[in-house]
């Protein structure tokens, strides 16, 4: 397992199921995270949850992320491409009472840490919605880089809303003082 | 049961998968081990598991130590007709790591890998940076036979990927001179 400041990342147990359940079910968090919100009966989402319980790490390695014992939220990699050395990555916190307090940006860290250092990945891809200052300003904290915008491409809560593509590449990482010294503590 | 002086090796049972499970969040050693290191959630190691006894496996050994599962050693590219086979052994449990666990659980492997199994040459790569277990393998006998520069990517950095391996008539010859087989 890996140790940031703040938060634990660790493979998924089967007893995350209801946490994650549970923060699928938010309307506003996913919405903040897919754009869409549908319901989805409890036997889907289980189905769903053992594709990711068993998902091959040569294509998505996904990681829980704790606090204090506790599931807080879902950090994934994947669409890993060996010949590129790029895979996306998508995070989601449960519950507002996690989000806001730096769990998000430490988990961000932790995670290029692992993907550069230890995975071997030469660069990690986000997008997310034009609208979620929260999230930009975390994935800048932890050393994202804007790189363009999808203009009104995804359909938003009422509105058309830009995509903003963001990735975080191995030399700039490497570059990064405040990101590097991480590398001495964050195991 | 295969039974050491400080450690036994028996093999892999369901019930040890949990301690394994716990074992494998040690990203240093699993580093040690493979170069890489992904979580890997306990119901995927119940399904491999569950694989390897539908393909029959009986070359695994569990390192127990104190009551408790430490680690792991096992066969890999085996050829009978050559009488050839590597290995691969790791003990992931920090507070065992570094006390001569490793080389009491290899001596008592030597001894079935060439008298009871009857192979002729034992093999294993390992890290160059492994300084650590490069000099357990050679106080066993084993005797470096090659290097493969920069083979393996490992916390950061590319390194170079030993070869060793130990003939039958070696390890008999030393331990006939009583050197290294019972005592480390």
């Amino acid at each position: 397992m890996l140790k940031g400041e703040k938060v634990v990342l660790r493979a998924l147990q089967e007893e995350d199921f209801e946490a994650w359940y549970r923060m699928n079910d938010d309307v506003d968090l996913t919405l903040s995270g897919t754009g869409r919100w549908v319901p989805v009966s409890i036997d889907i989402a289980r189905e769903r949850w053992q594709y990711l319980l068993h998902s091959s790490p040569e294509v998505r390695v996904n990681f829980g992320i704790e606090v204090a014992d506790e599931f807080i939220g879902m950090l994934s990699i994947k669409e890993i491409d060996r010949h590129n050395q790029h895979a996306l990555l998508s995070i989601a916190l449960s519950g507002p009472v996690h989000i806001g307090r730096g769990y998000g940006r430490d988990a961000l860290r932790v995670v290029l840490r692992w993907a550069f250092q230890i995975h071997n990945l030469h660069r990690i891809e986000l997008e997310t919605w034009a609208t979620n200052e929260r999230a930009l300003r975390a994935y800048r904290a932890a050393g994202f880089v804007e790189e363009g915008r999808l203009r009104d491409a995804v359909w938003l809560d009422g509105q058309f809303v830009d995509v903003v593509i963001m990735s975080a590449i191995r030399p700039e990482w490497l570059q990064n003082d405040q990101v590097a010294t991480l590398k001495a503590h964050a195991l | 049961m295969l039974q050491g002086e400080k450690t036994s090796l028996r093999a892999w049972e369901q019930t040890d998968l949990p301690r394994w499970h716990e074992l494998s969040r040690s990203v240093y050693l699993m580093q040690m081990g493979g170069g890489d290191w992904y979580p890997e959630p306990l119901a995927r190691l119940e399904y491999w598991f569950k694989k390897s006894l539908e393909k029959g496996a009986d070359d695994e050994f569990a390192i127990m130590a104190d009551g408790k599962l430490i680690g792991g050693v096992g066969l890999h590219h085996s050829d009978r007709r050559s009488g050839t086979t590597s290995f691969g052994i790791g003990i992931y449990d920090e507070a065992y790591v570094g006390r001569g666990y490793g080389s009491d659980a290899l001596r008592v492997f030597l001894t079935w890998v060439f008298e009871t199994q009857n192979w002729r040459r034992l093999w294993l790569t390992t890290w160059s940076t492994n300084q650590r277990a490069y000099r357990a393998y050679q106080k066993l006998g084993f005797v470096e036979e090659g290097r493969c520069p920069e083979e393996v990517y490992c916390d950061g950095a590319y390194v170079d990927e030993v070869i060793m391996g130990l003939l039958r008539e070696e390890w008999q010859a030393r331990r006939s001179r009583g050197v290294s087989h019972v005592k480390g």
